[in-house]
């Protein structure tokens, strides 16, 4: 079966951008409006990687990952975490918090697939 | 238009709705960082978007618009009203920019650069714009802004190249519907409006999005497809029922189950989509607290906007009227109402005024309050004004109350002179407002104190919908009646059993153990009396608190109707609540059987100045009203009694009353009935009538002794309690006079001193058997039992009950649970019934378990009805049922063919 | 000057300097209402009455699922009562969003006056006439009182 990609933003626009890019690639995805939803939903099914914004309300990223990978989900979830602040600060935080990756936004897909890859979730055809 | 474009303008028109309203709360409480955050986080997403769909122009002024949102957050800038306009300007250019788009399907060409100057400029406390941006280039994205726009996928593009192709079709407001989520909750119906041009508020068609699979549970339907949806389900409703009405007449047949689930499924998809229309009223209310502010700003006062009850939801065809009376009305204080500060202070007032909004549900309506706490409503202005526009006299205005006055807001050719200020509009005029709210068939109310304020209450029905409603006919014409208020149908004629009497004039009717009042519709409708000893109808109704019965010709059918509000011209004219078109085509009117008892009552009208308020909410809804049998005893002051208490009125011949061992009794019915007198006072007639009231309970009888039967009268219910005489409970003001409210009880145990103990003796031949292994229900059901008067032996499972019979004891009725340890209830009952000694015991399944399954199995076994547990209003109303059945002692036999 | 066409109310006369009329008579008075405002004319069906209603409403009728309310113009203008069995016709027009039909004698033509023949209110004019009379006209068919609609059914309800 194809890897799931559960999708975290809080803009229906670019949680709907992002998976038809997915889609295209040959993804399955899921989506969700922020992180408690996305920590929600990471209780009964496991992703096979989240596409993780950061600013979200109720819930934002970085809180939201953390909780992801103290749930210990197995097997464990490829995090990639979207930002446009390329402050390193706050990507390294992300990754101290467990990102495996990050990606700035806007992306299209060319910059997505690179992503994909580089996690080794898609392969090169 | 592509489907992305026009998500992204829902969405994003979404967003600047709630930052327009964020922004103005942020302002009042700029410590508020949770406000703060969620504003940034709104705007840096739509910046966000921009990036992704390649729209540098919006993206900018979005930019700008964080830029400052950052610095508040950052704390390196203060919120000042200059920052926040600047940010709402930002807010502004944005629809405006998104309005061209909704048309073109294209970003405008075009620059907003004077305007992120502008912004820019403030946000860096007035450095220039220059020096600024290499600060800014750090936080910026990672793909630089430049002129060619953000980096777009291919794909990304081709789809941006399809939507510059399309012509448009206008973007339009999408409907939102909250799809019920049988684990999560239901999420707040989001605000359901794309931008138009900013003050647009025209009702459009909706071009279809579909909502991805989210977690989130709503989804967003075209409002055509709903109102097919509706359309189509109004017939299944009519279908039905016409299909339930063949059935009716039929015996059982294969039919007869399946076109009752078909019932239940058509209710449920009825009450479905009436839910579906419900909007939450903040829908209506989210643009005033900008306008509001705006205003406030713009004519330098200060203004505090409160909105409670946001939630309350109503039918969105009712919210799409209500929503410009309602911000008219709300400008209209802003603008006329608040005094500016230095007044406010000089009238002791605090600086800010206050506009406040109420929404709640009652009574099936909606209440909506707005009230300003300004300089009220100029009285002697209104005065001069509707005298200057010829619509009145000095003549006539002297003689007006200050309600009178102030109505004549509401009067169209009022506003025409009024000033119209750019600030509150067109000068639209109450008169409009007051026409939208009576069109959708509500009322609009107005209170006004100088100096302090003034307060508007709108009452609104919930949704326009379907009733049930019973077709009367009399005079020849057909009417309709609510089946809400219908309690029961009762036939009269010189045979019936229930006769129609009079009492002064007022009819009544005598039903069972009750006097029940009368309106005749002929008689309040003011059509020709009909002709006597023809046969009749009385629809039993229920007002508030109080029962009467409605004298009809004749009665047709229950059918299902829209009710339509009347026309303007009638709505002065209490008796109708609606009309409606029938399946004939005709058109009939809707009863309202409130306005039918107080037109033949003798009420006087509630000052509508309880539109003030304050905990009044129940002033402007009917107080309970009561019908009052006045009469006269022991002296001339007025007595009276609850009609609903007298079961008939009697003149007795004086020569029937006996004298009997210091009681006074009579030969009634077959029975010896005991008098009673008020006080010893009471002159007993030696011949002629002696009038008396009897009461009955039970089978049992007595009549009290009066001198005159007075009046009937409807008034409402008051009493001063003061019981300082026995044999009354306090004095009243019924009709306008004062009367004594007599205390039966007294009386009654005067005639039988064990009259409230033998009610529990009687039925002490009824004795219920209850099995059940749970104390919590033994508990429960006991008590059900005892208050119906039964007396009650529980045994904890099937071996005990068994071992009460192998004792001897009988029993009129036995309840059993079936999941009980040792012998459950299914071997109980077949036990019961393989064995001659309760054999013919009634016998009841109690349990958790209701499926047709377990129903089946119950009636094998051997139980006669089986009743769920869980379901607690069925349950006493099922076992009341049941055990009237049990206690007159009909067979199991004939249960088993009644159920 | 005036032609007599036939009745089609939605026919708007565009020249300025005349007005087009759907014309009724009640009571032997001539009346006319702007033909812009007439939504239809039609002989009354079934009028469902309002009992308990105010007098000058005859009743209510259904015209293509919408109740429309009937105003007797002979009632409400004070005109002597009909003869009993004197059938009449409905003019249905419309005001600040509700519609109301008007229940006349007889309905006339579409008749086109040119202002020049427009006259204020006499000052004999009935003093309700009025206030419901935006002007009158000498018409070849006598005096034509034309009414403006909107006024017309913001009277005071008799009772």
């Amino acid at each position: 079966m194809s890897p799931l990609c559960l999708i975290v933003d809080d803009s229906r626009v670019i949680r709907r951008m992002a998976a038809d890019i997915l889609k295209g690639l040959g993804l399955r995805t899921a989506e969700a409006e922020h992180g408690g939803k996305a920590v929600e939903f990471c209780r009964t099914t496991v992703p096979d990687m989240v596409l993780l914004d950061w600013n979200m309300p109720e819930m934002d990223g970085i809180t939201c990952l953390r909780e992801l990978r103290a749930m210990n989900l197995e097997p464990r979830p490829v995090v990639v975490m979207c930002t446009t602040e390329n402050g390193m600060s706050k990507i390294r935080e992300a990754l101290e918090a467990g990102a495996d990756e990050y990606i700035m936004k806007p992306y299209d897909q060319s910059v997505l697939l690179d992503k994909l890859m580089q996690v080794g979730l898609v392969e090169q055809a | 238009m592509d489907d992305l474009l026009q998500e992204f303008l829902a969405e994003t028109a979404e967003s600047l709705a709630v930052l327009d309203v964020e922004l103005v709360r942020f302002e009042r409480e700029s410590s508020d960082a949770t406000i703060l955050s969620n504003i940034f986080r709104l705007m840096h997403t739509i910046k966000g978007t921009c990036g992704f769909l390649g729209l540098p122009r919006l993206g900018a002024v979005a930019h700008a618009g964080e830029n400052i949102l950052g610095k508040f957050r950052d704390g390196e800038l203060e919120v000042t009203p200059l920052a926040v306009t600047l940010i709402l300007k930002a807010i502004d250019q944005i629809r405006v920019l998104l309005a061209e788009m909704e048309t073109t399907g294209i970003e405008p060409a075009g620059s907003d650069a004077g305007l992120i100057d502008e912004i820019n400029a403030v946000a860096s406390g007035g450095a220039p714009a220059a020096a600024a941006a290499p600060a800014q280039e750090i936080s910026m994205d990672g793909p630089h802004f430049s002129d060619a726009g953000f980096p777009v996928a291919a794909e990304l593009l081709v789809e941006v190249a399809h939507a510059l192709k399309h012509e448009t079709a206008a973007a339009e407001p999408v409907f939102e519907a909250p799809v019920a989520e049988p684990v999560h909750a239901p999420e707040p119906v989001r605000a359901p409006e794309a931008a138009r041009a900013p003050e647009a508020a025209a009702t459009s068609r909706d071009s279809e999005a579909k909502e991805p699979n989210t977690a989130n549970s709503s989804i967003r339907v075209n409002v055509d497809v709903i109102e097919n949806l509706m359309t189509l389900i109004s017939e299944l409703v009519l279908t039905r029922n016409q299909l339930l009405q063949m059935q009716r007449g039929q015996k059982d047949n294969e039919f007869k189950v399946p076109l009752q689930r078909l019932s239940h499924i058509t209710s449920d998809l009825q009450d479905g989509v009436t839910r579906m229309r419900m909007q939450p009223i903040g829908n209506a209310w989210n643009k005033l607290p900008r306008i509001v502010r705006d205003l406030a700003v713009s004519t330098g006062k200060k203004i505090e906007l409160n909105m409670q009850g946001a939630e309350t939801e109503l039918d969105r065809q009712v919210l799409e009227m209500i929503k410009d009376p309602l911000t008219h009305m709300v400008r209209n204080s802003a603008d006329h109402g608040i005094e500016d500060g230095i007044q406010r202070l000089a009238a002791g007032k605090p600086e800010t005024g206050t506009i406040a909004l109420d929404a709640y549900h009652e009574s099936g309506h909606i209440f909506i309050r707005i009230a300003d706490d300004g300089k009220g409503l100029d009285l002697e202005r209104i005065r001069a004004k509707a005298i200057a526009n010829g619509l009145t006299t000095e003549a006539a205005i002297a003689g007006m109350s200050e309600q009178q006055i102030l109505q004549f807001i509401f009067r169209p050719g009022f506003s025409t002179a009024e000033k119209v200020t750019s600030v509150s509009g067109r000068g639209v005029g109450m008169d409009v407002v007051r026409t939208n709210i009576e069109r959708i068939g509500g009322t609009i109310e107005l209170s006004s104190v100088a100096g302090k304020g003034t307060t508007f209450l709108i009452k609104i029905p919930l949704t326009l919908a379907i009733v049930s409603a019973l077709i009367v006919e009399a005079n020849k014409q057909r009417f309709a009646i609510p089946q809400l208020n219908v309690v029961e149908l009762v036939g009269v004629s010189d045979r019936s059993e229930a006769r129609i009497e009079t009492i002064n004039t007022s009819p009544v009717l005598r039903l069972r153990d009750r006097l029940l009042p009368l309106v005749s519709l002929r008689g309040v409708l003011g059509l020709e009396q009909g002709t006597k000893n023809t046969d009749r109808f009385v629809i039993v109704a229920h007002v508030g608190a109080s029962t009467f019965g409605i004298i009809v010709d004749r009665v047709f059918d229950t059918e299902e109707i829209v009710v339509k509000p009347v026309a303007p011209l009638l709505r002065g004219t209490p008796f109708y609540v609606g009309n409606t078109i029938l399946g004939d085509g005709s058109v009939i009117m809707i009863l309202d059987p409130n306005g039918l008892s107080q037109a033949a009552g003798q009420i006087e009208g509630a000052d509508q100045a309880a539109a003030q308020g304050k905990g009044g909410r129940a002033g402007l809804l009917g107080g309970d009203q009561a019908s009052f049998l006045l009469f006269r005893t022991a002296g001339s002051e007025l007595k009276a009694i609850p009609l609903e208490l007298v079961a008939r009125i009697e003149g007795l011949e004086a020569a029937s009353i006996e004298h009997v061992g210091g009681r006074h009794v009579v030969q009634y019915r077959d029975h010896l009935m005991p008098l009673v007198p008020f006080d010893d006072s009471h002159q007993w007639k030696e011949t002629g009538q002696q009038e008396i009231l009897v009461f009955s309970d039970n089978g049992r009888s007595m009549g009290l002794a009066v001198d005159e039967v007075v009046d009937i009268v409807r008034d409402r219910m008051a009493i001063e309690l003061n019981s300082a005489r026995p044999g009354l409970l306090g004095s009243a003001i019924i009709a306008g006079k004062a009367v004594d409210i007599v205390d039966i009880g007294h009386f009654l145990t005067q005639a039988f001193n064990d009259w409230f103990e033998i009610t529990n003796q009687q039925s002490l031949a009824r004795h219920a058997l209850l099995v059940d292994d749970s104390p919590f229900f033994r508990n429960l059901v006991a008590p059900l039992l005892t208050s119906a008067n039964w007396k009650v032996t529980t045994a904890t499972d099937g071996v005990e009950a068994l071992k009460l019979r192998e004792a001897g004891h009988q029993f009129d009725v036995i309840i059993s649970d079936i999941e009980m340890p040792n012998l459950d209830g299914l071997e109980l009952a077949s036990a019961i019934r393989n064995d001659p000694r309760w054999n013919k015991v009634p016998l009841i399944a109690l349990s958790s378990h209701a499926e047709e399954g377990d129903i089946d199995a119950g009636r094998q076994a051997g139980f006669d009805e089986y009743l769920a547990k869980s379901d607690q209003t069925r349950l006493t109303e099922n076992l009341a049922r049941v055990l009237r059945m049990a206690g007159r002692g009909e067979t199991n036999d004939n249960m088993r063919r009644a159920s | 000057m005036m032609s007599t066409d036939t009745l089609v109310p939605n026919i708007v006369r565009s020249e300025n300097d005349t007005e087009a009329f759907v014309t009724f008579t009640v009571a032997g008075q001539l009346f006319g209402v702007p033909v812009i405002r007439v939504q239809d004319i039609l002989t009354p069906d079934a009028i469902a009455p309002v009992p308990g209603g105010p007098r000058q409403v005859r009743g209510l009728i259904n015209l293509r699922g919408r109740i429309v309310t009937v105003i007797d113009m002979r009632t409400h203008l004070s005109l002597p009562k009909a003869e009993a069995g004197q059938g009449g016709m409905c003019v249905t027009v419309e005001s600040r969003g509700d519609f109301y039909t008007l229940f006349v004698d007889s309905v006339g033509d579409v008749i086109t006056l040119p202002k020049s023949l427009r006259e204020g209110n006499p000052a004999t004019l009935d003093a309700v006439w009025r206030d419901v009379a935006d002007a009158v006209y000498r018409s070849d068919q006598g005096l034509l009182v034309a009414l403006h609609v909107d006024r017309l059914l913001a009277i005071e309800t008799k009772v």
